[in-house]
């Protein structure tokens, strides 16, 4: 801490000590609702030069003295342009939006050649309104299956929100809601992603080489910051769809400074589906889900202003059966939230502080009450829980660079997997909890070396220590008779250190601009990640449990290479990129074979069960974009190998990681028919998910037992399907409009495969033959929707 | 764990499910042991080979993966061996209390607290496995009853008290062996090789606990002292409630055909608590998690304890409670 201030001090000085300069900084916003345009492009027209604007919208320049023409745009937006000749500190540009046709894009760039001229690596920006065209499962719009259309970037399985980014485990993304981390992105098991992204503002996805003011994960990031909230108007939108509706409301606190925004959202498939779940075997089931999202910000000074952002949500899953007085409920979620103060110093040094708390929580309450038997219940839980606080500073002491620095502190609790139960008039409770610190200093300078060649530049160390109280079970290898669990305990006191970990993360990019309308870029990274989600399922489950790295649980290492080559065509009508990136990663997690979940469920810990190894992965990405026109969009393609090593598993042998995918492609084409009528379509096709599959079967007591073969040596069938939208946007009024969408998911019906199993038919001992049958499940075949969506 | 399957309902809704072929590619057989020594008895063990995966699987394969030529012996820790008799015959004639075997011990029975191995040889292939024969953490008799089911007293489940012994690490497997009021499900197995009647009237066979398929462990609750219900497992023989049927080999239903978690009022019923070693223990909890029928859980290798081959050889030390199922008697013990 004593180092950052010295840091600042050091950096004010610099600061003042250009006095021939002019300094200009502002915010660039939305005139129509006052929401923050984050990434909008400013130029300074006459010597070509150019920033975007931080996530705040904010923008610095400092320039020689001279009568300069600022000029921002930010791609829906009409281009605005103001003259300067003397240093000012609060410019707040209000765009204007374009009418409806002259700008109809998909995904788009902040700057038509963004994707040319900027440093970044595979680094993908998404405007929510963007994806409104994007046909989607049961109308239900969302961002994360979005950015899967995109190469690098994997689905895990069918309509899964889950996602796998160059070879990376689901755990390495470093999923952010307005600097908070979501823990878990995804409800009912990754079918839909937590984010109602009717408040959500943007969304940046980074798969390459991450600025250094990010990090604790190995594979990517995923920055989403919510929309701010109307401060001109109170507004109101809405979506009434097949399996659930949602409400956003929003408006001024003070006209033009602070505003709020509260989104709500919630299923009703359980009321739906009650009459005909209650006709199956799961009868007395029930599932929903609902998510609350709200941001408010006010506007103390000029130069200060608060942010305080929330979310909550749950999954709810209950079960009754009257027969054995069996319930069971089963509620899941995250909850976040964030304060953050801006302030700026001068118009040179930017700062935001934030506060923040996340939490990730588990439950699985199992009760029996029956007349004749002693009441039991049963509760198991498990859950992750962080008070974080976070400074970032962004300073820019010429037009050449653009220098962040900042530290972040995290205090972690984890819940890994803990029981607490009674019995008639027994009672137990067995918690085990892991404490850690963990936090990070960086610094990061995006340096104009030249026209043509950007370097980017960070260093961020990273540290992280296990605190105690902690007890370690070790367990006991002798040949005692029928030894349970364990005989030593190691005990750690309060504020006892049990393991230390630290290292540096250096990260680099650099491009080269060819000419104006070519690039080639490189990036390189590495990187630590101290946090692991233990997972049993092939699927992403609220059960997933998220461990630290502690004395026995060394963190994983990343190491990422990246070459690219832009180029845009027809004045960056067209553009297109070819990305290669290798990647290696140490200390990953995996339960030993001989694991059996849920057993000794708190007398023992749970990452005493764990083997660790490395795993690689390389692959080629290709993309073509058409941002603009009438008809727009994209295909995207990647060729990659994905692998892991672990000692203890498939014999010491490599294996392909569970989300290995050779091929992987997506179209997404947008035609516009008519100003009120637009038509789109989603074509994916993927290598199927790779499986682990019998040798034999054998009989023991009767019964067939497996034995397993070699790991994810098999491959399902290839993943392929095509769904089609189309949306009709009903006569505007003044004050109100509304919209209809039609699509289908999955319009020529594959069957694509989600699991196999395999079954035995038939019971031994009655004279016939027994038979194991492979059975491929498949979940959703062709699925019309219809959702109504409204704005006033 | 598994009960998360039920949330898939919603999409089972929608799901669709085919058969598909799946070429597993032929990476020969491996030896599979079957065994177990218990105090006081012979040690009795079933060799065989693994099969191929999608092949029938029938009295004859099972027959033909018989390993009836192998050298077998066992040693316990002190210092005794004895090489096991091949007991090959026609099939089902060698009963264990569960299942089969073609290997038995003449001379060497089972003590508490000595360790057993046994090795396999045939040609070059050598398979060896180890477990300790614990002493029995019983079950006293006076503390088992049967309760009538709450909907329906012409069924009941067995309730017992157990006072869990002061050391940690007491696991038991629990079955039982019914002698139905209607005719045996499972009494004359295999009528063309004529199979013999065990004991008249009972099933021939021990069926494991309904919950957990009869293992448990002191884990939790070392040192208690509580009751638990305990309920009619399935064999391996018969589908989910299945019901019986009576002389008529008509189906009993309704309330008079006990379905599985019940006995009928009014059946035989022997009790096996075994007390095994944890390794083997191990195996038996394992069995459950081998092969999920679904996308919330990984395939998981059964947890043998046999080196160089696969299956389970156990140490176990039981007792037999003879009982009469019905929650109307005074004295609920039976010979």
């Amino acid at each position: 801490m004593k180092n950052l201030v010295y840091f600042i001090f050091l950096i004010s000085l610099f600061a003042f000590s250009q006095k021939e300069d002019i300094v200009i900084s502002g915010y660039v916003k939305s005139a129509e609702s006052g929401e923050t345009l984050i990434g909008a492009n400013v130029v300074v027209k006459e010597l070509n030069v150019g920033c975007t604007t931080n996530n705040y919208g904010f923008f610095s320049f400092t320039l020689q003295k001279g009568t300069y023409t600022l000029e921002t745009s930010y791609i829906g937006y009409k281009t605005k342009a103001i003259n300067i000749s003397k240093s000012t500190d609060n410019i707040i540009f209000n765009l204007n939006t374009m009418s409806y046709l002259t700008d109809e894009v998909i995904v788009k760039a902040k700057k038509e050649d963004a994707n040319i001229k900027n440093a970044d690596m595979g680094k993908i920006e998404l405007e929510v309104s963007q994806v409104d065209q994007i046909p989607v499962l049961m109308g239900e719009k969302d961002i994360l299956k979005t950015i899967q259309l995109l190469p690098g970037i994997q689905s895990g399985s069918e309509g899964s929100s889950g996602f796998y980014v160059r070879g990376g485990g689901p755990d390495q993304n470093l999923i952010l809601l307005d600097e908070a981390v979501v823990y878990n992105a995804s409800h009912l098991f990754g079918f839909f992603s937590v984010f109602n992204s009717d408040a959500i503002n943007n969304v940046d996805l980074i798969k390459g080489s991450m600025p250094a003011n990010y990090g604790g994960r190995l594979s990517s990031v995923l920055d989403i910051n919510m929309k701010d909230g109307n401060n001109k108007q109170f507004g109101a939108t809405g979506g009434i769809g097949l399996i659930s509706s949602k409400i956003t409301v929003e408006g001024p606190i003070k006209k033009d400074t602070s505003s709020f925004i509260i989104s709500a959202r919630r299923t009703y498939f359980d009321i739906f589906a009650k009459p005909f779940v209650d006709t199956t075997s799961f009868a007395g089931s029930s599932y929903y889900f609902y998510d609350l999202t709200t941001k408010a910000n006010y506007q103390i000074t000029p130069k200060d202003k608060i942010f305080l952002s929330g979310y909550f949500g749950r999954d709810v899953f209950n079960f009754n059966s009257d027969d054995w007085g069996f319930n069971i409920n089963m509620p899941w979620g995250n909850a976040t939230a964030s304060l953050r103060w801006n302030h700026l110093f001068n118009s040179r040094l930017f700062m935001n502080t934030s506060l923040i708390f996340s939490e990730y929580k588990y439950e699985f309450n199992v009760s029996q009450e029956l007349d004749s038997l002693p009441t039991s219940t049963t509760n198991m839980f498990s859950g992750i829980r962080d008070w974080n606080l976070k400074n970032d500073f962004s300073y820019y002491p010429n037009v050449k660079h653009k220098i962040k620095f900042g530290s972040n502190y995290t205090y972690h609790k984890f819940t890994p997997t803990s029981f607490s139960g009674s019995y008639d008039d027994l009672e137990l409770e067995e918690i085990i909890n892991y404490y850690a610190h963990e936090y990070g200093l960086y610094i990061n300078d995006e340096y104009n070396l030249s026209d043509r060649i950007l370097l980017n530049f960070g260093l961020r160390y990273s540290g992280f220590i296990q605190v105690g109280p902690f007890e370690r079970h070790i367990k006991d290898d002798s040949e005692q008779i029928g030894q349970v669990s364990t005989d030593t305990i190691i005990k750690y006191n309060s504020g006892d250190i049990v393991e230390t970990y630290g290292g540096f993360e250096p990260r680099f990019s650099f491009r080269y601009l060819i000419n104006e309308s070519s690039s080639l870029k490189f990036g390189f990274i590495q990187n630590y990640q101290y946090l692991h989600l233990t997972s049993i399922a092939s699927s992403s489950l609220p059960t997933d449990v998220w461990l630290p790295s502690s004395d026995i649980v060394k963190p994983q290492f990343g190491r990422q290479l990246s070459l690219g080559y832009y180029k845009n065509f027809n004045n960056n009508k067209y553009e297109t990129s070819a990305e290669f990136y290798y990647k290696t990663m140490e200390n990953l997690v995996e339960y030993e074979e001989s694991y059996i979940p849920g057993l000794a469920v708190g007398v023992e810990n749970i990452d005493n069960n764990l083997t660790f190894g490395d795993g690689k992965s390389y692959g080629l990405e290709l993309f073509l974009a058409k941002r603009t026109g009438v008809l727009n969009g994209w295909v995207g393609y990647t060729l990659s190998k994905t692998t892991r090593e672990f000692n203890e598993l498939n014999n010491g042998n490599w294996y392909h990681a569970k989300y290995d995918r050779p091929h992987d492609l997506s179209i997404v084409l947008n035609y516009q028919i008519t100003k009120r009528l637009n038509l789109s379509t989603v074509f994916v096709y993927a290598s199927g998910n790779s499986l682990t599959i019998p040798r034999s079967v054998y009989i023991i007591e009767g019964n067939p037992i497996t034995e397993w073969g070699d790991r994810n040596s098999y491959r399902m069938d290839p993943y392929h399907r095509m769904d089609v939208a189309l949306t009709l946007k009903n006569k505007e009024t003044k004050k109100y409009e509304s919209s209809w969408t039609l699509s289908i998911y999955n319009i020529y019906n594959r069957q694509n495969p989600y699991f196999i199993y395999f079954e035995p038919d038939g019971l031994l001992g009655g004279g016939d033959d027994v038979e194991i049958k492979a059975q491929q499940v498949s979940i959703f075949p062709i699925i019309p929707s219809i959702s109504w969506n409204f704005n006033f | 764990m598994k009960n998360i399957n039920y949330i898939l309902i919603v999409f089972l809704l929608f799901s669709c499910t085919k058969e598909i072929d799946i070429v597993i590619p032929n990476s020969g057989t491996q030896f599979v042991v079957n065994g177990y020594i218990e105090n006081n008895q012979f040690a009795k063990v079933l060799i065989t080979r693994s099969l191929p995966y999608f092949d029938p699987i029938n009295d004859n394969s099972i027959g033909e993966s018989l390993v009836n030529d192998a050298t077998v012996t066992i040693s316990n820790s002190i210092g005794e061996s004895e090489t096991l008799t091949p007991t090959y015959s026609p099939w089902f004639t060698n009963l264990t209390d569960t299942w089969y075997y073609n290997y038995t011990s003449s001379n060497m029975k089972g003590v508490e607290g000595l360790t057993y191995t046994i090795t396999i040889e045939k040609n070059d292939t050598l398979v060896s496995a180890s477990s300790t024969i614990p002493k029995l953490a019983p079950i006293t008799k006076d503390s088992l009853r049967f309760l009538y089911r709450a909907d329906d007293s012409t069924y009941c489940y067995l309730l017992g008290h157990w006072e869990d012994p002061d050391t940690i690490g007491n696991c038991i497997r629990a079955f039982t062996q019914t002698k139905p009021i209607w005719p045996s499900t499972f009494d004359n197995i295999h009528p063309e090789s004529g199979a013999i009647n065990h004991k008249d009237g009972w099933d021939d066979l021990f069926i494991s606990m309904l919950e957990g398929e009869g293992n448990y462990n002191d884990e939790y609750v070392n040192g208690w002292s509580f009751s638990f219900p305990m309920y009619k497992g399935r064999g391996f023989w018969q589908e989910w409630g299945a019901q019986e049927t009576n002389n008529n080999n008509d189906e009993v239903d309704g309330s008079t055909g006990a379905t599985t978690g019940f006995w009928n009022i009014g059946d035989s019923v022997v009790l096996k608590w075994s007390s095994v070693d944890r390794e083997s223990w191990d195996f038996w909890r394992s069995l459950e998690f081998n092969n999920p029928a679904g996308p919330f859980g990984a395939p998981s290798e059964a947890n043998s304890n046999v080196s160089g081959g696969l299956g389970v050889f156990s140490g176990t030390s039981s007792e037999y409670i003879y009982l009469k199922a019905d929650p109307g008697l005074e004295n609920q013990l039976s010979n």
